[in-house]
């Protein structure tokens, strides 16, 4: 069943953006990507009012991207946990998952700093330049993510039972 | 090893990720059906994501390097 499900979430990396692209949530006001006042009063009838006034426009697109970029951290993060914990069986059954997943470790961290970085800076200043340059730095990360998760796939094809030659006639 | 150790090391590493794929699967999932259910994302839902990533960005910030991040002798 897992080897099934590594190809499934891979792709659903490669299509997150062009899911947001489709239909882009609503953001209920009040969330940290729609911040707005909501206060409520009650006249002498007992009838309670809500009022709700925006103090920022909503921002779906960051919300987006923040989405993207927490799922894909988790799943590069549980592709490299997994291996820590598992390392001396895992090189059994593949040796050359760590030096693999080596590779990516420095790159991934770099790239996790980058897009933090951008996004406080984003956070300070929302600018369409500085959207784009988390969308850039995202994508980096979605890439470091597919190739642990590509890395990690490879014990399953390790593991494959082999192929049984057919009876000599 | 034998083939038989190998395969006995394979079953437990597939159920040792179980959960942690399981809870991928089930977050990727649920923000797809905020796409195309309702198609509005509460604020207490907002504030979560803003204050995971926000923890994220803090640790990475900070330059406190999660141990499976680094790079391991052999």
């Amino acid at each position: 069943m897992k080897k099934f499900k590594l190809p499934i979430l891979l792709i659903a990396l490669l299509a997150l953006p062009f899911l947001q692209a489709c239909k882009g949530p609503t953001l209920a006001p009040g969330g940290a990507y729609a911040p707005a006042t909501i206060t409520t009063s009650t006249n002498a009838a007992g009838v309670v009012t809500t009022n709700t006034v925006a103090t920022a426009a909503p921002d779906p697109a960051f919300e987006a991207v923040d989405q993207t970029f927490d799922t894909t951290y988790s799943m590069l993060d549980d592709v490299l946990v997994y291996e820590r914990a598992n390392r001396k069986a895992l090189e059994a059954i593949s040796p050359s998952i760590k030096h693999s997943l080596d590779a990516i470790r420095p790159g991934a961290w770099l790239a996790v700093q980058a897009y933090t970085s951008a996004r406080r800076t984003y956070i300070a200043n929302p600018t369409p330049a500085g959207l784009t340059t988390l969308q850039t730095i995202l994508s980096q990360v979605q890439a470091l993510a597919a190739a642990a998760q590509t890395a990690q796939a490879t014990v399953a094809t390790n593991t494959a039972p082999p192929a049984v030659p057919p009876p000599a006639k | 090893m034998d083939i038989v150790s190998s395969i006995v090391s394979a079953i437990q590493l597939a159920v040792a990720a179980a959960p942690a794929v399981e809870d991928v699967i089930g977050k990727t999932k649920a923000w797809i059906s905020s796409l195309f259910g309702a198609g509005v994302i509460d604020a207490a839902t907002q504030n979560a994501l803003h204050a995971h990533v926000d923890a994220i960005a803090a640790a990475a910030l900070a330059g406190n390097e999660p141990p499976e991040f680094k790079v391991e002798p052999d």
